[in-house]
């Protein structure tokens, strides 16, 4: 089942690959017949996906799992060396399974008008698609990282060749920023390696979750609880933390890590900004998830308040420089920064409430900022210009456009009966608790994360007053007075479900929590249980 | 005395004798060079006999060290002149198929079928280079292994001036003939000075030093200077500054042979020496590791970084092959026991992308005269094949999952970092994180070279000529570094 829903668009791939330049049309049917089977399958996924088993350090417990030997070699002196193709999933994976599909079918549709090399384009989305459904379902350590690094690949391409005037910096940098964050995490995941061995075979293993017990530890292996060995006097267990927590943070993104994030969205092209706000920024949230907290349980306690400052400055510094932008690209680029914020905030309180939340704020902005940047994306369609200060008035000529930018608005502000409203209350909750809970951060920062939705509510409404009411004044004239169609019909398609999913969440935000609490509160007891 | 004398003949004459048949892959391969020499000598230059008889003897050689592979554990031929195992036996398959690529390469250049001295000469003198290195990664005897470098370094001054047509290979020719007997007479001093220390020219006339017999200065410069002629082969810093002129002079298919094969010779010789002075160890072991740590970060940093700011592809790929010289170097000094595996695994990747690239290179340079990365504008796009092709080696050559590159990165790191943790040594964690770093570097290098086929809008000169083949070349060895990305376990 993994299988499919992982490796149905490299098949599509290699069809699109294969059909002759003069059927090009054909292509984008492929990528989106591909992307709705994935979502049926996702959905099946979904519904057959039992909420009370919990996954996360419990092998037993993990769902949908495939397994087979896929590199065994023998190193001689080093012992045998063991990497399975290992897929399965718990509440922590599942969601977001969902959430690809989605925010897959959702690029392809919005890339229809697209005229340039589509074979590439296609093929290398197909890829992109693979490789992220490869990293949320992954359960060894090296198919992990295989994946994780496959998307870089296709990635760099799209924005650098799709992508706008200054692409190659916007691409090569945001590959430099990941990569540097991942060569480290190859070292820790080396190092894991070898201080995990596989209690049934004996041999080192890439297994992640043999690295989440304890019992597999080497004696005296390098990240063993027990010997807390030290590199420079500092613990083994707290360096390889950091390390993973930064190459995530990259992902994430966080301040200070974050300058790669709007120069990629700035000049990706739509469909690309859509997949790199809707899902890609969610594998650093689930890394965190997945690899930082379950195999460094115990290293949770000692880095939480950094956790939480960071999310908190993350939070403020991404509303601030939101509120400063005039591309409204770059806008919806930093309201990512700060809302991601959150996901950090959640999860440094380490509680419930807190982790549910995060959980629940990346699978909600992965609804509402596709939704932003298919919407921006379709200003820009029509004018080729998303300077703010080049629109007035726009209720006027597009008043059903409006309407769509309002709403999306106000969900992402954080409006009561939309998704963004239950995942910041609940992060914002768990930070709260979290101080006479387990004590990891602060009051003050869940206040200071409130004040985050404050400035967000600003930049919005301000963003709506100035582009849509007013007198219509545009940069371009009478033509531009043309260009502003309303929506196509097929857009109607691809925008609609997103913000009704959201507000569906946001009135039944159970359909998540139900099948998420099982992990998070093994997760939080993995946690507690070293604090 | 006389009786002595001759029982003293009797066991050498057994020694030869029995020694002889451990030596079939090196004397099939002298049989072959004789008959290539004389098909040149009495057929045409055009003839394709004698590039014929060498690939059937290349086989027939290749056979016989196939046969070699089960001889575990090692033991020494003629007395202890030459030392033969099963993991040797490997690098001579891999030597030999360095040795056929090439055959391959210069065939399908233009330079070298349409030029008047022909081929024939050219592929005697690979075979004398191949015996050579057969010779070097076996010699048990500093004698021996000089004269072996030797071999290797004169053919090797023919194959890079063979096509000399103008300044610049002139120039590149004569660079390496003076910087290669510089060097080589520095490593026959340090050989001297090394006898006259220990009354013994094989590799393990160390006793003395163990029982603290030997003036440690003398020793140090001895040691010193011997390993001034491995870093010229090797191309380590201090010792590397000669390469870039030599690869952006010599031939494309030329510096694809001579960058990769006589490395892979070099290395498996510096592990067999290693392996000699970790069991002397003591001072001397822990000087000669120190040494070369601090020689494979500055070869890891140096390389990489000097190629940030190259124009010229193959003065590109001169940096990367030092980067990658002081990536295996890495593992070769923080575990010299730990035997060939993933050093074998390393260099074979490295040895197929490489002389890949390089006969990518070739062509563009031949065919169409793109010698400069600028000149690679929007190429990709006209010839997607071919660019998809070019992009994943370079991809493999930054380590980069699925490819083989990856694979083989992180044996090292994984060999690297077990013996970090048997240790505990900082040093060597030290080499891991500029390794990491390093892999960083170099990505922003390689890949300026899918940028400028991809990303950069193209002009409409360089579309002519024939792409066919190259494509296919090209998409070939795309699909076997993928392939050995994702199942290394065939290939280890």
């Amino acid at each position: 089942m993994l299988t499919l829903l992982v490796f149905i668009p490299l098949i599509a791939a290699a069809l699109v690959l294969f059909i002759p330049q003069s059927l090009s049309n054909a292509y984008k049917y492929i990528a989106l017949v591909a992307s709705l089977v994935q979502l049926v399958l996702a959905i099946y996924v979904y519904v057959s996906f039992d909420g009370a088993l919990a996954g996360v350090a419990d092998p037993a417990s993990y769902q949908f799992v495939e397994k087979l030997p896929w590199i065994r070699m023998d190193l001689g002196s080093l012992g045998k060396l063991e990497a399975d193709y290992f897929l399965g999933i718990d509440g922590f994976s599942m969601p977001f399974l969902l959430l690809t599909s989605l925010v897959m079918a959702v690029a392809v549709l919005s890339s229809w008008r697209l005229e340039k090399q589509l074979k590439g384009f296609f093929a290398l989305l197909l890829l992109l698609n693979t490789s992220v459904m490869g990293v949320f379902t992954a359960l060894d350590f090296l198919l992990f990282y295989v994946f994780y690094e496959l998307m870089l690949l296709p990635l760099y391409f799209l924005i650098g060749i799709w992508g706008g005037v200054r692409r190659e910096y916007a691409a090569i940098k945001f590959f430099l920023y990941t990569l540097f964050g991942s060569v480290f995490m190859l070292l820790v995941m080396v190092g894991l390696y070898f201080s995990v061995t596989d209690p049934d075979t004996g041999a080192h293993t890439f297994n992640m979750l043999h690295m989440m017990n304890p019992d597999n530890y080497g004696r005296d292996s390098l990240f063993s609880m027990a010997s807390s060995s030290d590199l420079w006097g500092v613990s083994a267990r707290l360096i390889a933390f950091v390390v993973l927590f930064i190459a995530f943070a990259i992902k994430l993104p966080i301040v200070p890590l974050h300058t790669w994030l709007p120069d990629a969205h700035v000049e990706a092209p739509t469909p690309i900004s859509i997949v790199l706000a809707g899902i890609l920024l969610k594998v650093g949230g689930y890394g965190f998830f997945r690899v930082c907290y379950s195999i460094f349980p115990d290293m949770v306690s000692q880095c939480a308040w950094y956790l939480g400052f960071i999310g908190v400055v993350s939070i403020i510094y991404g509303a601030l420089n939101a509120l400063a932008q005039e591309d409204l690209k770059k806008l919806v680029a930093y309201s990512s920064v700060s809302h991601m914020g959150f996901v950090l905030l959640g999860a440094a309180s380490a509680s419930p409430e807190g982790i549910s939340g995060a959980m629940f704020q990346m699978i909600s902005h992965g609804l509402l900022s596709v939704a932003l940047f298919f919407l921006v994306g379709m200003l820009y369609d029509r004018v080729h210009d998303r300077m703010i200060y080049s629109f007035r008035g726009l209720a006027s000529i597009m008043p059903q456009f409006t309407v769509m930018v309002a709403i999306t608005f106000f969900a992402s502000l954080g409006l009561p009966g939309f998704s963004a409203f239950i995942a910041e209350a609940f992060s914002i909750i768990g930070a709260f608790n979290s101080e006479n809970l387990n004590g990891f951060i602060p009051h003050w920062m869940a206040v200071a994360g409130t004040l985050g939705i404050l400035l967000g509510a600003a930049y919005l409404l301000w963003t709506l007053q100035r582009m849509f009411f007013g007198r219509t004044r545009l940069r371009g004239g009478l033509a531009w007075e043309q260009a502003l169609t309303e929506p196509s019909k097929r857009e109607l398609l691809a925008f609609w479900p997103l913000l009704l999913l959201s507000l569906w969440l946001g009135i039944c935000p159970s359909l998540v929590f139900d099948k998420l609490n099982a992990s998070v509160l093994s997760l939080v007891n993995l946690i507690n249980n070293y604090n | 005395m006389v009786q002595d004398g001759l029982f003293q003949l009797g066991d050498l004459l057994d020694g030869i004798v029995s020694g002889l048949a451990f030596l079939q892959p090196e004397v099939t391969l002298v049989i072959t060079f004789l008959l290539s020499i004389f098909s040149g000598l009495f057929l045409a230059r055009k003839n394709a006999i004698t590039s014929l008889i060498a690939v059937l003897g290349l086989l027939v050689s290749a056979y016989f060290s196939w046969k070699q592979l089960a001889l575990e554990p090692g033991f020494y031929l003629f007395g202890d002149m030459l030392y033969l195992e099963g993991g040797l036996a490997k690098m001579k398959l891999l030597l030999i198929f360095a040795a056929l690529f090439f055959i391959v390469l210069v065939h399908l250049s233009k330079f070298f079928t349409a030029h008047e001295k022909g081929i024939n000469d050219l592929i005697s003198i690979l075979l004398v280079l191949l015996l050579g290195l057969h010779i070097w990664i076996m010699a048990n005897n500093w004698l021996l292994v000089y004269v072996a470098i030797e071999m290797i370094s004169v053919a090797s001054y023919i194959l890079v001036g063979y096509l000399a047509r103008d300044r610049k290979q002139s120039e590149a020719a004569v660079k390496y003939v003076v910087f290669g007997t510089v060097c080589s007479a520095f490593m026959l001093y340090g050989m001297s000075l090394l006898y006259g220390l220990t009354g013994s020219l094989s590799l393990q006339n160390m006793e003395g030093f163990a029982l603290g017999l030997m003036q440690r200065p003398m020793l140090a410069l001895s040691i010193s200077m011997i390993f001034v002629g491995l870093g010229f082969k090797l191309s380590f810093v201090p010792f590397h500054f000669w390469s870039p002129d030599i690869y952006q002079g010599a031939p494309a298919a030329v510096v694809g042979f001579i960058s990769t094969a006589p490395k892979l010779a070099a290395f498996t010789f510096l592990l067999r020496l290693l392996q000699v002075y970790i069991a002397v160890g003591g001072e001397l072991w822990e000087y000669l590791r120190y040494g070369l740590i601090v020689i494979s970060i500055a070869t890891m940093l140096v390389g990489n970084f000097a190629a940030l700011r190259q124009q010229n592809l193959k003065r590109l790929m001169a940096y990367s092959s030092i980067g990658h010289t002081g990536f295996v170097m890495m593992l070769v000094v923080a575990d010299p026991l730990q035997g060939y595996s993933a050093i074998f695994f390393y260099l074979l990747v490295y040895l197929l992308t490489n002389m890949g690239v390089f006969s990518l290179i070739g062509h563009l340079e031949e065919d169409h005269g793109i010698i400069n990365i600028k000149q690679l504008r929007g190429l990709g796009k006209v010839h997607a094949l071919w660019g998809v092709g070019f992009a994943v080696a370079m991809v493999s050559l930054t380590g980069l999952p699925p490819t083989a590159g990856f694979a083989a990165k992180l044996f090292i790191f994984a060999g690297t970092f077990t013996a970090y943790q048997s240790s505990g040594d900082l040093t060597i964690l030290l080499l891991l994180i500029t390794g990491a770093l390093a892999t960083v570097v170099a990505l922003f290098f390689y890949f300026k070279i899918p940028l400028y086929l991809f990303l950069k809008e193209g002009n409409a000169i360089n579309r002519g000529g024939n792409w066919r083949l190259v494509s296919l070349f090209s998409i070939i060895l795309a699909l076997t570094l993928l392939f050995i990305g994702i199942f290394p376990s065939f290939f280890y």
